[in-house]
């Protein structure tokens, strides 16, 4: 027998998103109200309890131990769920089978590359590297926290008082990168992440210019940060570069002042790089998700891999980390590896975060923010 | 690239690998940008996006609103990526966020 819809009746549509019709729930859209009726496909259930935007409810009986689906895949398994009862963490545990297969002849398809004169330009700034900034800025790159204090003090004087947007139209400003590290810790990977990541961010196609510096004393001084950056092939490119100490300068307020005045010395050269008209396959897109909440997987996700694959098929680059948060999924991203091999790696590098974080007795289910949804527009029923 | 989730790490260090465009999708809200890099914000949901809209830059709520296709949305993310990259500012450029903040992966961030 098929219900009519009464008044009090609302196709599933309406009331929230099932991704997959094999999917046992969906997500609420605007807030439900305890017993407003849902058909879906001819049935009829009640939601059990008010349910808020991004929230989920079972849409068929889902047994203790059997598993929870959205997106075809498991998310959770049940601890009894009837239909219309809300998914919590009181009704779901976040159990998922760890998922390891991988087809030895795995090959996905190439993207689908449009022809060279679809790709379409943007104006960039071509690096004598072969890569493409997106901005021009000068950096002031502190090699250690202990000289972050005035890396900022020059960054913010020097933008008052030195560069404007009038004066330096090729120069997208001058910033600073204050942070905590550098020394006080043992060698090993801390030091390793930090010195890559600070040589990274003077060699990257967005930066003009670069100031850097030091204290002295500290485990990662100039001298340092130059064998390292030596020992890695150094600048792509020959940009301006300056090297300031704290304590060889005599200070702070010296170093400040001598600081402004490199500032001002390397801005009309770092103002020497123009925009030109480069190809779409220059964008190197990163991706990232963060403050998520219900929806993020339903509507901007999915709206950001569009994209992705937008600027794929017009030869484009893209990033993405959050390793701990592929947990679950990860066979999802390996099994569209370009081949086997590939899709190993995927599987790898999530190995390795849970072998991490298991040494140092973490749980990467405790890595959840204090997010909920947002807060409901005035739900169905009421 | 092997990294955490954690936003304040995670990003610095894609743009450390080599990004010149980041786009970030936000559920709750968030106004993270970059010290060195673009950082265009898309919202999930209509509601974050307005109440946030001098933060983000891009709402994805049409989708669950049922104004917009998940492709025409993708297409119009793709689009703004473009416009950026050629020098229109991402709304965290012009509020000035210019995060930065380097892994620490001894303390297991997630």
């Amino acid at each position: 027998m098929t219900p009519s819809p009464t008044s009090n009746t609302f196709p599933l549509a309406d009331v929230a998103v099932r991704v997959d019709s094999a999917d046992n729930c969906a997500v609420v859209k605007f807030g439900v109200n305890a017993g407003t009726k849902v058909e879906i496909s001819g049935e009829i259930l009640t939601i059990a309890e008010d349910i808020g935007p991004g929230h989920r409810f079972a849409v068929e009986p889902i047994a203790a131990g059997d598993f929870v689906r959205q997106y075809a895949q498991p998310i959770g398994t049940s601890r009894g769920l009837a239909p219309g009862a809300a998914i919590t963490e009181t009704t779901m545990s976040n159990d998922v089978p760890v998922i390891r297969d991988l087809p030895d002849d795995l090959q996905s398809p190439p993207p689908d590359f449009v022809s060279e004169d679809e790709i379409g330009t943007f104006r960039g700034f071509l690096r004598p590297d072969g890569r493409t900034g997106t901005r021009n800025f000068l950096l002031i790159l502190p090699t250690s926290m202990c000289s972050s204090h005035e890396a900022s003090q020059i960054s913010m004087i020097a933008e008052f008082q030195h560069w404007s947007r009038t004066k330096f139209p090729n120069v997208d400003g001058v910033v600073a990168i204050p942070h905590s590290k550098g020394c006080g810790c043992s060698d090993g990977s801390n030091l390793d992440i930090t010195m890559r990541t600070l040589a990274n961010y003077a060699d990257h196609p967005n930066v003009g210019g670069v100031l850097m510096l030091e204290l002295g004393c500290e485990k990662t001084n100039q001298t340092v940060v130059d064998q390292w950056l030596g020992d890695h092939g150094g600048f792509s490119w020959d940009k301006p570069v300056e090297r300031i100490g704290v304590q060889s300068e005599g200070g702070t307020e010296a170093t400040v002042l001598k600081g402004l005045s490199l500032i001002e010395k390397m801005l009309p050269e770092v103002n020497r790089a123009e925009r030109t008209n480069r190809p779409v396959s220059e964008i190197v897109l990163g991706l990232k998700c963060g403050g998520s909440d219900g929806f993020s997987g339903l509507s901007a996700n999915p709206a950001l891999g569009v994209a992705t694959d937008l600027l794929i098929d017009r030869r484009g680059t893209a990033i993405i980390t959050e390793v701990p948060e592929f947990c679950g999924a990860e066979h999802v991203f390996a099994w569209r590896a370009k081949d086997a091999a590939t899709g190993r790696q995927v599987y790898e590098l999530v190995d390795w975060y849970k072998k991490h974080a298991g040494t140092r007795r973490v749980d990467s289910s405790t890595s959840r923010s204090r997010a909920s949804a947002p807060s409901p527009r005035p739900a169905l029923g009421e | 690239m092997q990294g955490p989730g954690y936003d304040q790490e995670a990003t610095p260090g894609i743009v450390a690998s080599g990004c010149n465009v980041v786009v970030f999708t936000t559920g709750r809200g968030t106004t993270i940008g970059n010290a060195i890099c673009p950082v265009i914000k898309l919202a999930s949901n209509t509601t974050t996006f307005d109440r946030m809209k001098y933060d983000i830059d891009l709402n994805a709520g049409t989708v669950i609103d049922g104004d917009e296709s998940i492709p025409e949305c993708g297409r119009r993310v793709f689009d703004h990526v473009v416009a950026v990259a050629d020098g229109t500012p991402a709304l965290a450029e012009k509020t000035k966020h210019r995060e930065f903040q380097i892994w620490s992966e001894c303390s297991v961030s997630l």
